[in-house]
């Protein structure tokens, strides 16, 4: 282990006195937050908890009508159809609302990108049972044909019908709003608040299931159930979402320094007394908000490109729009409220083997961070893809690191039309590159399109797909 | 990790991102005023008194032809058919309008003194998502309804009972001012009340095609 700074010490007071805390024994004179927590979740518990929350779901069904009813004609079976795709999709939304609370125990396990791609995909499969919802209930409810009575009593003339469909308008607005045609035009706090209405409509549902609802208006354990349910997803919002929001801007860490290292990237340095109560590991990302008169309405995620230690946190900022701006213009000392860190990318997964870099632009934060914790033995090997030289940060920080671990930094710069190898990462480069990349944990941090090139060329040159780590991004 | 946004050099302000949100919830909030109109069953229950007077439960009586409205009960003789004053039978319609209600029964009870034309006839049995619906209704030859009930209505769940206690009665009264099944549901009862129509047209359907005897 080296005994020399790995990183340029900003805080005078984090260098004074080392302490046995600090995580992993990286023997650096900056005192490092305590690593992120594990979860002890296991894939079986998720499979568990789902399958009885499915049974959960059926058996409510199945025990007022169910399956009986589809011996009852067309009006029995609109009715069975009505009725599931409804549970269906309330359960859907449960689950997906869940997701934004963003539980400690599922986000230290499976990470913040799969958390909202499984409410992507949760909140279109809620939208689509919705659609099939409001289908079968329209057939089930028409008598001979009578459409217009049939709309007119499920859009106001039933109580708590109007709330319904108002609901559903909006949860379909909400839908196509985040489809990723419809969400590229869109700002992104334009789209977050258009967003925020779905709970409005969710509410706006609630009241038909339960007075309406065949399941859930004549069976009082039932209904207590479903209650019981939206309570508890209630609650884990406000103690998720708002708790948190709440407690980073009461607790809020300062500018220390802001530095330019390329053209349109900045690194970022927060400090505040707040860093020793937190947790954190390298390869994670925090969202930050600027308390400021035109920020403090928006959070915006970053990746730590440092090591968090309690003499600060360092961010490494690309300038993408008004958002990373704002925060690369920001005067020194100006409070930043940290939501975070997330992401479960940390130093833990290289488990004592050897690291393989692949990453992307300013990808390359999160791949600096790691480097500085990793020890020797993972003799990283770091695959650096930029547009341009220019493009290249903290190059020499990289190489340093990496040859300190007995590494290396492979750099690939220039457009994609101009490589001389039309595939970089095929894997045949990869090999040639890299001889022992099957026996290697690859982590990728870089744009989709770099990803799944990089993806399919390390499956094909050995690597098991359990041993790539990568997050998403999800916007 | 960071956001995919063209970079856009104007301020962007809070109040221009939260407009379509605000625009949205504000016009769901209008949208639920004006949807909003549920006719709950105290609304059924008052349109029974004031249509009817009649009190409630309505027991089944398939026997007693005498659930014919209240208004013209009272100046008719007892047990006749077509006392409505609406839509009376071409033959009497056209010489009794609506104005003398008091003057149809006799022409009426003289052409059937002992032996009513009304027939009693179970309809079909019409399933909805609460339960089945049938209704018996005593038609005469020519497709007057003389009287109408629902005999088998959802009672599976305390909750139908109580909306049919008060939505049949009232279903049974229009059935007959209406002469048929033009007549508005019962708000509250919409599957009730649609099933009910159905299986009433079905009985006169059956009855003016002669398919049933007379």
């Amino acid at each position: 282990m080296s005994s020399r700074l790995d990183a340029p010490t900003v805080s005078p007071s984090g260098a004074s006195s080392p302490r046995g805390a600090a995580h992993q024994s990286t023997a650096t004179s900056r005192r490092l937050l305590p690593p992120a927590r594990r979860s002890r979740v296991l894939d079986s518990d998720i499979i568990w908890g789902l399958g009885a929350y499915v049974a959960l779901v059926v058996g409510i069904w199945s025990m007022h009508g169910g399956l009986t009813r589809f011996t009852e004609g067309v009006t029995g079976i609109a009715t069975a159809i009505t009725q599931l795709s409804g549970l269906g999709a309330s359960a859907a939304g449960l689950v997906g609302l869940l997701f934004t609370a963003r539980p400690a125990i599922l986000e230290r396990r499976y990470g913040l990108d799969r958390l909202f791609n499984w409410h992507r995909v949760l909140g279109e499969a809620m939208a689509v049972l919705v659609g099939v919802h409001v289908a079968a209930a329209l057939v089930e409810w028409q008598v001979d044909g009578a459409w217009g009575a049939a709309i007119a009593d499920l859009t106001g003339r039933e109580p708590y019908m109007a709330g319904a469909t108002i609901g559903a308008l909006l949860i379909g607005i909400v839908t196509v709003t985040s489809l990723r045609s419809m969400r590229n035009r869109l700002s992104y706090e334009t789209w977050y608040f258009l967003h925020l209405t779905a709970y409005l409509g969710f509410a706006l549902s609630f009241g038909h299931q339960i007075v309406t609802g065949a399941d859930l208006a004549d069976d009082a354990i039932a209904r207590w159930i479903w209650v019981g349910l939206h309570g508890a997803v209630a609650v884990a919002l406000i103690w998720g979402r708002w708790g948190r929001v709440l407690r980073s801007v009461v607790r809020p860490l300062r500018v220390h320094s802001i530095e330019q290292v390329a053209p349109g990237i900045v690194t970022l340095r927060l400090t505040g007394r707040r860093l020793r109560s937190m947790r954190g590991s390298a390869g994670q990302f925090c969202f930050l908000r600027a308390l400021t008169a035109d920020g403090w309405w928006r959070s915006n995620p970053f990746s730590l490109s440092e090591a968090p230690g309690e003499d600060g946190l360092r961010f490494t900022i690309k300038d993408r729009g008004d958002a990373s701006q704002l925060l690369a213009s920001l005067p020194v000392g100006t409070k930043v409220a940290v939501d975070g860190p997330y992401g479960v990318c940390t130093p833990e997964i290289a488990d004592g083997r050897k690291v393989l870099f692949v990453v992307g632009g300013v990808g390359i934060a999160p791949a600096r961070a790691m480097l500085e914790v990793l020890p020797p033995s993972a003799e990283p090997v770091v695959l650096y893809r930029a547009h341009s030289a220019a493009d290249l940060v903290h190059h020499d920080e990289l190489v340093a690191l990496a040859e300190r671990r007995n590494g290396r930094v492979l750099t690939l710069v220039g457009p994609s039309a101009s490589l001389a190898v039309r595939d970089p990462f095929s894997a045949h480069t990869l090999r040639q590159a890299v001889p022992d990349v099957a026996e290697r944990v690859a982590v990728l941090c870089g744009p989709d399109r770099l990803l799944s090139a990089a993806r399919t060329g390390l499956r094909r040159a050995g690597v098991d797909s359990g041993d790539m780590h990568f997050e998403h991004s999800w916007w | 990790m960071t956001p995919q946004r063209p970079a856009t050099r104007s301020r962007p302000s809070l109040a221009r991102r939260a407009l379509p949100a605000i625009a949205l919830t504000s016009a769901s909030g209008f949208l639920l005023s004006v949807l909003d109109r549920p006719s709950t069953i105290v609304d059924a229950g008052s349109e029974t008194t004031s249509d009817t007077g009649s009190t409630g439960v309505v027991s089944i009586m398939p026997a007693s032809p005498a659930a014919a409205p209240a208004s013209t009960t009272a100046a008719t003789s007892p047990t006749t058919p077509a006392t409505t004053p609406a839509t009376v039978p071409a033959t009497v319609a056209t010489t009794v309008p609506e104005t003398v209600p008091a003057t149809t029964p006799p022409t009426v009870a003289t052409t059937v003194p002992a032996t009513p034309t009304c027939t009693t006839y179970n309809g079909p049995t019409i399933s909805t998502k609460w339960g089945p619906v049938e209704v018996q209704a005593s038609v005469a030859a020519d497709g007057t309804i003389c009287w109408a009930d629902a005999i088998v209505t959802p009672d599976s769940k305390s909750k139908s009972v109580q909306i049919n206690n008060r939505a049949v009665p009232v279903l049974d009264d229009r059935a007959v001012a209406a002469q048929g099944t033009a007549f508005d549901g019962v708000s509250g009862a919409t599957i009730t009340s649609n099933a009910y129509k159905q299986s009433l047209q079905a009985i006169i359907d059956a009855v003016v095609s002669g398919q049933v005897a007379g």
